[in-house]
């Protein structure tokens, strides 16, 4: 095979696996996107104060502690604040950087379930007990020995439980947990993290547990009171069912247009291969007319056409890999949270993809080679 | 060995035939060099490819060794081919990405010789036609007659038992020629191999020991020739 053509192919075959892995990528990605679409607790929602310039306001939390008060006996409420950026955390002797949250006791109520140890107690809020609840990720990081206790800013911590979960599903309207968050007894968090100034606006939420009610209900149960504040918040109701459906449906189109792209590319590379091979074989006439004269049979020369593509397939795959990985690194920054999933999965079938496709379009070209009449090629040139 | 009854060949069907042998007979023996003469179209290059069963006549009888080829399936046409049959071309038809050795091994592919013994077959050929020095360069670093050579090697690779040569000194200079008739002619002298050699240059024809001039689809003379015969050459087109 000629070097023009073996580079063609390599490079069709790269393409043919960036294609593949972006439609298995992306075609996770957009299963995923949509199942998060119809997943949510209808029970559980989010109070929070309104956007200011495209940023959630913080509340302060006596004006979350008086919501709770609005709300009916059934229902439990938990004020969760903003998290605590520049907290310096350190575990046994290493520093890690955990997200630091203060919440409510009855934070636990609101989607986190705990695995190890307990959640601290309304009591242990009241007494300014310095005690933490560290996610069931952290927990298996570090071991329970090492998280016997913990520092922020050079204060011990007392660790009594560990909880996993996704607060997020409570309808936070701002994603601020991840695996390492660190939970912690509100008004400690605000003594020890915010010098006690209890009238900041650090409440980015209260999370809402109220089964037998509708977001209506609780809507009109929160302007009630307001009606009656001066210089009343804008305070909104949510739930997760409520995520942006505007960003949810761009999202999804942004993922539809790579899934189209990505199937137009494996198309277009496959077409490629095959004219390429093809083209390959057509040059090669002669040379397989040669071969029949010297003893070869037609599967000889199907075998040797598809070894050269194959060959090709392998080496455009090893090339399609990591340009995959260039490219799925690149979309992701530019997607967004909507990552489209590159991960051994993915690679391997679409390697293996590309590798069948690779032996579908080299069948045309293989039957083309055993076709060839050596009367007809090896005809001197007059 | 070789033996043709009344071997015809025609291409395309209906009112557009053309008739490229008409009743060829003829027997070809061992040891003996046989130039096939005639213009262009006469039908020689497909007697050729009938003999070397890269064809297949329309009608008429082809025996090999006794062997009806008629009867004979792909497989073991291709297998006569590689071990019966040596092909020399005009154009040598080396690959120009292959090394004189890769090229010469190319036969052994198709045949069941074991792989440990392509190398010193190869090399005993090379050096039989005196070219074993060039075994690691690639075509176009050679002479035509070079390439010439490596292209008989390659026909000679296999020990087969007839060459068959298509204007083999078409592509040469007449000294040149001269020379790679010689190794053809050995071969048929010293080797005892069946050699057939189309041509339309009267040198070429006047070393053979037999002549069969070709008009038409038809053998219109069939003679031996005496050392220091004259043969005028025929015009190629």
């Amino acid at each position: 095979m000629k070097p023009l053509y073996r580079i063609l192919l390599i490079v069709g075959m790269a393409m043919g696996v960036v294609a593949t892995t972006l439609i298995i990528g992306v075609g996770q990605a957009m299963i995923m996107h949509m199942q998060s679409h119809s997943i949510g607790d209808e029970d559980v929602y989010a109070v929070y104060e309104g956007d200011s310039g495209g940023w959630t306001v913080g509340m302060p939390l006596d004006l979350a502690r008086e919501i709770r008060s609005w709300l009916p006996d059934d229902v439990v409420a938990a004020a969760v604040s903003f998290d605590q950026h520049d907290a310096e955390v350190r575990i046994g002797s290493e520093f890690y950087g955990a997200r630091v949250v203060g919440v409510d006791a009855e934070a636990h109520l609101l989607g986190l379930e705990v695995v190890d140890g307990r959640f601290f107690t309304r009591e242990d809020q009241e007494h300014r007990k310095r005690v933490c609840v560290v996610t069931a990720d952290l927990l298996e990081l570090f071991g329970r020995e090492a998280l016997r206790s913990i520092s922020v800013n050079s204060r011990e911590y007392e660790v009594i439980g560990a909880a996993q979960g996704d607060l997020y599903l409570a309808g936070l309207p701002l994603g601020i947990y991840s695996e390492s968050s660190i939970f912690f007894p509100l008004e400690v968090w605000y003594e020890d993290f915010n010098a006690g100034r209890f009238h900041d606006g650090l409440i980015m939420q209260l999370g809402v547990f109220a089964p037998g009610y509708s977001k209506a209900d609780l809507s009109r149960l929160i302007s009630q009171n307001l009606i009656h504040m001066e210089d009343a918040p804008a305070l909104k109701v949510a739930s997760p069912g409520d995520r942006d459906n505007t960003q949810w449906a761009k999202d999804l189109l942004v993922l539809t247009g790579i899934f189209l792209v990505a199937f137009i590319v494996f198309l277009l590379a496959g077409m490629n291969i095959i004219q390429i091979a093809s083209a390959n074989v057509y040059d090669q006439q002669r040379v397989f007319g040669l071969k029949v004269a010297l003893g070869a049979l037609p599967k000889h020369l199907a075998r040797e056409v598809m070894g050269e593509i194959a060959a090709c397939a392998l080496q455009g795959g090893y090339l399609g890999i990591v340009l995959a990985g260039i490219v799925n690194t690149v979309m992701n920054s530019y997607v967004g949270m909507y990552w489209a999933a590159f991960n051994l999965v993915t690679v391997v079938s679409g390697v293996l993809l590309a590798l069948l496709v690779g032996w579908i379009t080299a069948v045309v070209p293989a039957r083309q080679a055993a076709k060839i009449d050596p009367v007809a090629v090896l005809r001197p040139e007059r | 060995m070789i033996e043709l009854i009344g071997v015809s060949k025609v291409y395309g069907r209906e009112a557009s035939t053309v008739r490229a042998l008409d009743g060829v007979s003829l027997q070809l023996n061992p040891g003996e060099l046989t130039a096939v003469m005639g213009p262009s179209g006469s039908g020689k290059t497909t007697l050729l490819n009938i003999i070397g069963c890269l064809d297949s006549a329309t009608s008429g009888d082809y025996f090999l060794d006794g062997r009806d080829v008629a009867k004979l399936d792909l497989r073991a046409k291709a297998a006569l081919r590689n071990e019966v049959f040596g092909f020399v071309f005009q154009a040598f038809n080396l690959l120009p990405d292959k090394t004189v050795l890769d090229n010469v091994m190319i036969p052994f592919r198709y045949s069941r010789v074991p792989r440990r013994q392509w190398k010193s077959r190869t090399l005993a050929v090379l050096a039989q036609l005196g070219i074993e020095a060039l075994a690691l360069r690639y075509p176009d670093q050679l002479s035509g007659g070079q390439q010439q050579r490596v292209a008989i090697a390659r026909a000679l690779v296999n020990n087969p038992r007839v060459i068959l040569a298509d204007e083999p000194t078409g592509n040469l200079d007449s000294t040149t020629g001269r020379e790679i008739v010689e190794v053809l002619k050995a071969l048929a002298e010293q080797g005892g191999k069946v050699v057939v050699v189309v041509t339309h240059d009267g040198m070429v024809a006047s070393q053979a020991h037999r002549l069969l001039q070709m008009m038409d689809g038809r053998i219109i003379d069939d003679s031996k020739l005496e050392v220091g015969s004259v043969v005028f050459s025929h015009p190629k087109a």
